[in-house]
């Protein structure tokens, strides 16, 4: 075992993990009715190819890719499509979305797995993994037949599996590593077949040791585990590839710049399933988690279930509930109604307390420096965050910090985790971004 | 009496020696310029080169304004000048540009907050730009907050937000810069010519029965004003006016009263008096009204004539 | 060194701005941005060393043998004038990327106080030739520093939360009134 390696900056937050960290993954029933968003990934809507009153099946193909960077939509349970109205969405917009009713009898569709994966042709798994629909679920939902397809000049070294699971409370990544270990190993060295790379290196951080012995099981001699340091926010690719390979990847650029793919380890798992069962991606396992739940657990849900139904399930509110999170409490969304679906790029469900919710008002910047210490991506986040709240937008194209606003900046919530005037930094960077785009726009 | 002489002969001896070398210089070392920049910089700046605009003297600034009128950009501002200066320059630049004319912000949207449904409470938002980064407080994603960001931006204090929670525009003094517009992160404020008199004042692309729920004011595409009115285009379950003067009748065939005219009822009128609303819908169903008699009057006239003819034809039967 | 003095002197103890007040216009009018201070800065140095020598010239072969040094201001500001201006036309024909990087800010020099006032103590003080051209051109130095230390302060100035009473003019001149008390701290530099 090497040292536990980091990157520079990060902070370090309560992780609460253990709420969930030991609790096996349980199948949720299933669910009544499921709204399945047309954009559950990053790159253009799907195009819905059902109408309402249609007859479905779980699995079936319910909406084809809008785009060279898009993917499909196939139903979760099977049932009739109610309609194709907007739902709430995470991220704030209404989106269309397929609304299915369940018919109860969860009839599946016949999978067509590919013969002999390992021996097959790498456009063969591509296409099996474009048609299963399968994206990031770490939560960036990039199509991941996309990430599998780098341009021809792009040498690729290292495939990575992030197996660090940074985000406090989520645990998703960290029980399908210690329950599905062979299906996700597995899944990951067929991704590296495809890219050709033999070099397979898999990050998990120190609060995980039964994971990182199972995985070094299981990986053997074909790869190796690298523990890292417990910080967040390590999972993040960049992060990541330059704690374990040392490899800086420059500003507004892609891991493949400097010769890396990274995976999470759900993807790992879709992949599996997608090519050596041919199950297309309907299913996903999140952690329902927080104070403010009677029993925190990990779930395996189809997707498009509503949050309502899965805390129904699990056990229901407790009294003092008062703020529901879709993802994590640093890089996720509140909500406003737990009528909201499950989408994809859901991987956690957090249900804070009354006495979390602590408003604060913010001052003036101190500058401390403090932010600039904890930005993980050597960002000015202090200058940034005067020059947003005071509105002075054309200081930052000319002092070229548009770029770095728009492209660079992940929002991992390090620079308004630490600021003791508590500005909120990082609404200061949506703010700015939503600013710039609207502007390209109009343009 | 000599030492006078010689100073005086002195003092215009220089001033005839810099002149003549001023004047024989500026024939060897003439430059081709823009005349405009002259126009501008001798008649409408106010010629102090204060600097305070940020350019190194009005010369600068004038050779400034003309790029940025080039390229379509916003014209930048002389604090000293003001609003007058402003619109001076915007008018000078527009003329010579050969009939763009001058344009007036507004706000597409009518939907108080007793018209258009509320979706959530966001507590702690005091702008629209972060409402709208948690999807906004009304149930209708397109339409305005009403928290004031415009009225905060615009630099002729054109706009305010009236009871009711919408914003709206003071066309006298709007002059057409287009910071709001940058601004609204829902894309609600459009820029249209001054001369226009007929506006639909909705934003929404949400489909006929979202809409429906959403805002009793809202445009859902039901095309009726299009049957009126051939100006009047449909896009994206939108209604979309791009000519100057509406008839009446397609303000009068809007189910939800979406169309405005203007040389009615002010935007503002429209937008948040009652007695205004009141005096629309008492005009609407006068007219209403005589559509249908007239409309009796014709199935009456047809009738008739059918009843003429028929007889006839016994007549020419029984023959 | 006495020329080495009179530098030290003209850039740190009777700073242009800060100790004689001179210039204040394009002080606090060119300074709201850092690039277009060093630009100001730029074409001050250029127009201050020539306008000294020219009058310099002018004052000792021509008013001074015909014993008319009253004249000085009258010819000075006539001689300055028309030299800004021939100088802007000769720029802007000679080297047009140039005309574009500081001949804008030369009609802003024509009235500045500062060139006048040079070329005036350049005379009270008796120097010989070289020692105006020391004079002029480290005067205009002393120009350029206090006025790129104030614009790096306006630009940091025009970011914060200053208290409403005080935002715009009022807070600069505050500020240029302390940089003014700071370089006071110089005055025993040099003995004498």
């Amino acid at each position: 075992m090497s040292k536990a390696k980091t990157f520079k900056g990060g902070i370090h937050p309560s992780y609460n993990k253990h709420l969930s960290s030991d609790k096996e993954i349980v199948e949720a029933p299933l669910p009544e009715v499921v709204a399945l968003p047309l954009n559950q990934h990053i790159g253009a809507p799907a195009k819905p190819i059902v109408k309402r009153k249609d007859k479905v099946k779980a699995g079936q193909l319910i909406a084809e890719t809008g785009g060279f960077i898009s993917a499909p939509v196939h139903a979760s349970i099977s049932g009739i499509v109610k309609a194709i109205e907007p739902v709430e969405h995470p991220l704030g917009k209404k989106v269309d979305a397929i609304i299915i009713e369940s018919d109860g009898k969860d009839e599946w569709v016949e999978f067509n797995p590919v013969d002999n994966p390992f021996a097959a042709d790498a456009d063969t798994i591509r296409d099996k993994i474009k048609e299963a629909g399968i994206v990031g679920l770490g939560g960036a939902t990039f199509p991941s037949n996309v990430k599998l397809s780098p341009p021809e000049d792009k040498k690729i070294d290292f495939v990575i599996l992030n197996g660090a699971e940074c985000e406090p409370y989520l645990t998703t990544d960290h029980r399908l590593m210690v329950e599905k270990t062979e299906e996700v190993v597995t899944g990951l060295k067929l991704a590296a077949k495809v890219l050709g790379v033999d070099k397979i290196y898999i990050g998990i951080e120190t609060n995980k040791p039964d994971a990182i012995s199972k995985m070094e099981k299981e990986i053997g001699d074909d790869g190796q585990v690298i523990p890292l340091q417990v910080k967040y926010p390590q999972g993040s690719e960049k992060q990541l590839i330059s704690a374990i390979t040392g490899r800086e990847t420059p500003p507004t650029s892609l891991p493949m710049e400097v010769g890396a793919v990274v995976f999470n380890v759900g993807t790992c798992l879709a992949i599996y399933e997608a090519v050596f069962q041919g199950k297309p991606l309907f299913e996903r396992v999140v952690t329902l988690t927080g104070h403010g739940v009677k029993n925190p657990g990990n779930f395996k849900i189809r997707l498009g279930t509503y949050v309502a139904e899965l805390v129904e399930f699990s056990g229901g509110y407790k009294d003092n509930a008062a703020k529901l999170v879709l993802g994590g409490p640093m890089m996720g969304r509140a909500v406003p109604t737990d009528g909201i679906p499950i989408i994809k790029g859901t991987g956690g469900i957090l249900v804070m307390t009354q006495s979390e919710l602590i408003v604060r008002y913010y001052s003036d910047c101190i500058r401390c420096g403090k932010c600039i210490e904890a930005c993980p991506n050597n960002h000015n986040p202090q200058l940034l965050g005067i020059l947003i709240e005071k509105e002075r937008f054309d200081k930052i194209s000319e002092e070229q910090l548009e770029e770095i606003v728009l492209d660079d900046c992940f929002e991992c919530g390090s620079c308004t985790y630490v600021c003791p005037a508590h500005r909120p930094m990082v609404q200061f960077f949506q703010q700015a971004k939503s600013y710039f785009n609207n502007k390209k726009k109009k343009r | 009496m000599n030492e006078i002489i010689i100073a005086v002969v002195v003092l215009a001896g220089i001033g005839l020696v810099a002149g003549i070398l001023l004047s024989y210089f500026s024939k060897v070392f003439h430059v081709e310029q823009d005349p405009r920049i002259e126009e501008i910089n001798e008649n409408i700046l106010p010629g102090a080169n204060c600097g305070a605009c940020g350019y190194a003297g009005c010369r600068d600034f004038a050779k400034a304004v003309i790029e940025a009128a080039k390229n379509g950009e916003d014209l930048p501002e002389c604090p000293p000048g003001g609003p007058e200066v402003a619109q001076e320059l915007a008018s000078f630049l527009g003329l010579e540009h050969g009939g763009s004319e001058r344009k007036t912000a507004l706000v597409k949207c009518a939907g108080t907050s007793e018209r258009a449904n509320e979706r959530a409470q966001i507590r702690s938002v005091q702008d629209c730009r972060t409402a709208a980064l948690y999807g906004g407080n009304k149930e209708c994603q397109y339409g305005c907050m009403g928290y004031g960001d415009c009225v905060k931006a615009c630099p002729y204090d054109a706009i305010k937000i009236y009871q009711g929670n919408i914003a709206i525009v003071d066309p006298e003094k709007c002059t057409g810069c287009g910071i709001c517009i940058d601004i609204c992160p829902n894309n609600v404020i459009e820029l249209v010519p001054s001369s226009r008199q007929t506006h639909v004042l909705c934003n929404s692309q949400a489909p006929t029965k979202a809409t429906r729920s959403a805002c009793s004011v809202g445009c859902i595409g039901c095309k009726l004003c299009q049957r009126k009115d051939k100006d009047f285009s449909i896009e994206n379950n939108l209604a979309v006016y791009n000519a100057k003067k509406g008839k009446e009748e397609a303000a009068f065939s809007c189910p939800n009263n979406v169309i405005v005219n203007t040389w009615q009822f002010s935007v503002a009128a429209f937008v948040e008096s009652t007695t205004a609303r009141e005096q629309f819908a008492a005009r609407k169903t006068e007219y209403k009204k005589l559509e249908k008699e007239k409309r009796k009057k014709a199935a009456a006239a047809r009738k008739a004539k059918k009843a003429k003819a028929a007889p006839k034809k016994k007549e020419d039967k029984s023959e | 060194m006495e020329y080495l003095l009179i530098a030290i002197n003209s850039v740190f103890i009777g700073n242009l701005i800060l100790a004689k007040f001179l210039g204040i216009c394009p002080f606090l009018g060119v300074s709201k941005k850092v690039s277009t201070a060093l630009g100001m800065s730029m074409a001050v140095m250029f127009v201050m060393t020539l306008a000294a020598t020219v009058t310099w010239i002018l004052f000792h072969f021509l008013l001074e043998p015909l014993n008319l040094q009253y004249l000085r201001t009258i010819v000075f500001i006539l001689v300055i004038a028309s030299l800004v201006q021939l100088t802007e036309m000769a720029i802007q024909k000679i080297s047009p990327a140039l005309y574009e990087a500081l001949g804008i800010y030369l009609p802003l020099i024509t009235t500045n106080c500062a060139i006048l006032g040079v070329a005036i103590n350049s005379i009270e003080k008796e120097y010989n030739f070289l020692g105006m051209l020391v004079y002029a051109f480290f005067g205009a130095v002393g120009f350029a520093l206090a006025l790129l230390l104030f614009s790096g302060i306006r630009e940091r100035l025009d970011i914060s939360s200053v208290p409403k009473s005080f935002r715009g003019a009022a807070s600069s001149l505050i500020v240029a009134g302390i940089l003014s008390l700071a370089f006071m701290g110089f005055a025993g530099l040099v003995p004498g």
